[in-house]
């Protein structure tokens, strides 16, 4: 191999790894779930990730498509209750994002549905 | 026996931590749905908080919660309980002790792993990253969060303590809220109950009006002839003027009179008189709730750069925009938000995601949603509600409310009521447990 060559070859392998080590050191963490702070809106009155056993319906446990479908639904409500009227804040693809996060929090004890 | 039988017995005979409150110890989640600190984040960093409050002691939890084990969190706290400012207007009617409002900070510390400090900030070093307290210690921080809630001015006429001390606010639940109900007790039938409103911003923007009502149904039914009198410095009823103006036409009718656009110019704490805009009244209780402003450790260090009160801040982050790596949240806060329990637990976990994002060298998240909700009671027994939900709008870079999201009940109901004590019991839980 021209020598010349390889040099230039080692030249470019140092920025090269620069690069990518900084960009692991980016990496090593893991990005945070989508959907999970909008989702925290919910944990006042829904416990932590949609758990509560002592306040409104538990929402963990429900598929991604039930809460979806809910929320949609309570937005069109014409005497709107306060969470008919909270759920006006979201536009469709954050009740998505919202709904797909809950849905993925495991259930830990028997589902009791207030 | 079931256990949450013998916690309840053990509450009622006077065991376990008087710090509890009934409700929170008598029906809680388990561990599992409470969430743990995971280790495996990755994340590092030490952050302290300043203040347990509703926005503090959130703030501490998720940034366990969501940072993990590797995120170091100090809590700095004067008291060794919170008392929640919200439902303590129900001490006033007796519907409430003040020991079940308190919660103690043991479920951070053991749960958590937050390290819980009781002490008294002296000073801030922005530059140097640290936290001076009272017994000389310091504790250095990647980043400081401040949430010290607010802080009063005083009235002319009421600058003596003895002055002072005749006239109670009762805007921060605690000793003052419990005069206040003895200086309720103390009223005879005909007599005045007078009341203060300052402009806003103030904190919880619907409570001095639930305070009127709660006073007012009490008055009627145990004093009557009584009257609360309401001075309001701002020109109308700021929060739920359906429900609250139906309470006082209404509801009661002939018992509560209000008055907007009142300036209080004095006070005499010893004839019991205000000075006022529409003239001079005399009362048996003045309940003076003053202007309000950021607490005195923010106006202390240099961060209360919105009009020399309020903490300036950028609301992707909480970040203070007076100072890099001090983060301010809840009442203390210059943002478009109401300063209220609620939507101080959200402002928290926006800034707690934040700091987690920062410290992994992330940005934060660019469109964050925050929600307000409250209920208020306008009797014993019924209650309103009141909700709003706030969207980042990039180009003002403020929170702004979601139109058609915000709104109140449409009459007050017993239904409300019950909810009421549930959305505060999980509202409750979400921060302390």
């Amino acid at each position: 191999m021209n020598p010349r060559k390889l040099r230039l070859r080692s030249l470019f392998v140092l920025p090269i790894a620069l690069a990518s080590f900084s960009v692991a050191a980016q990496t090593t963490t893991t990005a945070p779930p989508p959907g999970r702070l909008l989702a925290s809106n919910c944990f006042q009155c829904h416990g932590y990730d949609g758990k509560s056993s002592i306040g409104f319906e538990r929402l963990s446990g429900e598929s991604a498509a039930e809460i979806y479908e809910e929320l949609i639904e309570m937005r069109s409500k014409s005497r709107p209750d306060i969470m008919d009227m909270h759920a006006r804040g979201y536009t469709d693809a954050q009740i998505r994002l919202i709904a797909d996060y809950l849905s993925k929090q495991k259930t830990t004890s028997t589902r009791t549905k207030r | 026996m079931k256990r949450r039988d013998f916690i309840r017995l053990a509450s009622m005979a006077g065991i376990g931590a008087s710090a509890f409150s009934w409700a929170g110890i008598a029906r809680s989640a388990t561990p599992a749905q409470l969430g743990t600190v995971p280790t495996n984040t990755g994340i590092t960093g030490r952050v302290v908080v300043i203040g347990g409050g509703m926005g503090g002691a959130t703030v501490a939890k998720y940034l366990r919660l969501w940072g993990g084990s590797g995120v170091s969190v100090t809590l700095v706290e004067r008291e060794t309980a919170y008392t929640s400012n919200i439902l303590s207007n129900l001490v006033l009617n007796g519907q409430r002790t003040i020991s079940s409002l308190q919660y103690a900070y043991s479920n951070l510390a053991t749960r958590y792993g937050i390290k819980v400090l009781k002490g008294e900030v002296m000073a801030i070093d922005p530059v140097g990253h640290s936290v001076a307290l009272a017994d000389g210690s310091k504790l250095p921080y990647d980043r400081l969060v401040i949430a010290p809630g607010v802080d009063f001015d005083t009235f002319a006429g009421l600058e003596s303590p003895t002055a002072q001390a005749l006239v109670p606010h009762a805007w921060k639940a605690g000793p003052q809220t419990t005069q206040l109900r003895n200086m309720l007790l103390a009223m005879k039938p005909g007599e005045v109950f007078a009341m203060t409103i300052p402009a806003k911003p103030y904190r919880c923007p619907p409570g001095p009006y639930e305070r009127a009502c709660v006073v007012a149904d009490w008055l009627k039914k145990n004093r009557p002839g009584s009257k609360v009198v309401i001075l309001d410095a701002n020109p109308g009823i700021i929060a739920e003027p359906v429900a609250f103006g139906n309470a006082f036409n209404v509801v009661h009718q002939g018992v509560v009179e209000y008055h907007p656009g009142v300036t209080i110019n004095s006070i005499d704490a010893t004839t019991m008189s205000l000075n006022t805009s529409i003239g001079n009244l005399k009362a048996k209780v003045i309940n003076a709730i003053p202007p309000h402003k950021a607490g005195k450790v923010v106006v202390a260090n240099g961060l209360a750069n919105a009009g020399g009160r309020w903490a300036g801040v950028d609301v992707l982050t909480y970040q203070s925009t007076a100072a890099p790596g001090i983060h301010i949240i809840g009442d203390a806060s210059a943002t478009t938000q109401p300063k209220a329990g609620h939507i101080a637990n959200q402002e928290a976990k926006v800034c707690a995601d934040a700091i987690v994002r920062l410290l992994a060298g992330r940005s934060p998240d660019p469109s964050p949603i925050t929600n307000s909700a409250c209920y208020s009671p306008i009797t014993s027994d019924t209650a309103s509600w009141l909700t709003a939900v706030f969207a980042y709008d990039p180009a003002s870079g403020t929170m702004l409310p979601v139109p058609g999201a915000s709104g109140e009940a449409s009459a007050r109901s017993t239904e409300n009521y019950k909810e009421m004590t549930k959305w505060f019991n999980t509202l409750m839980e979400d921060s302390f447990a």
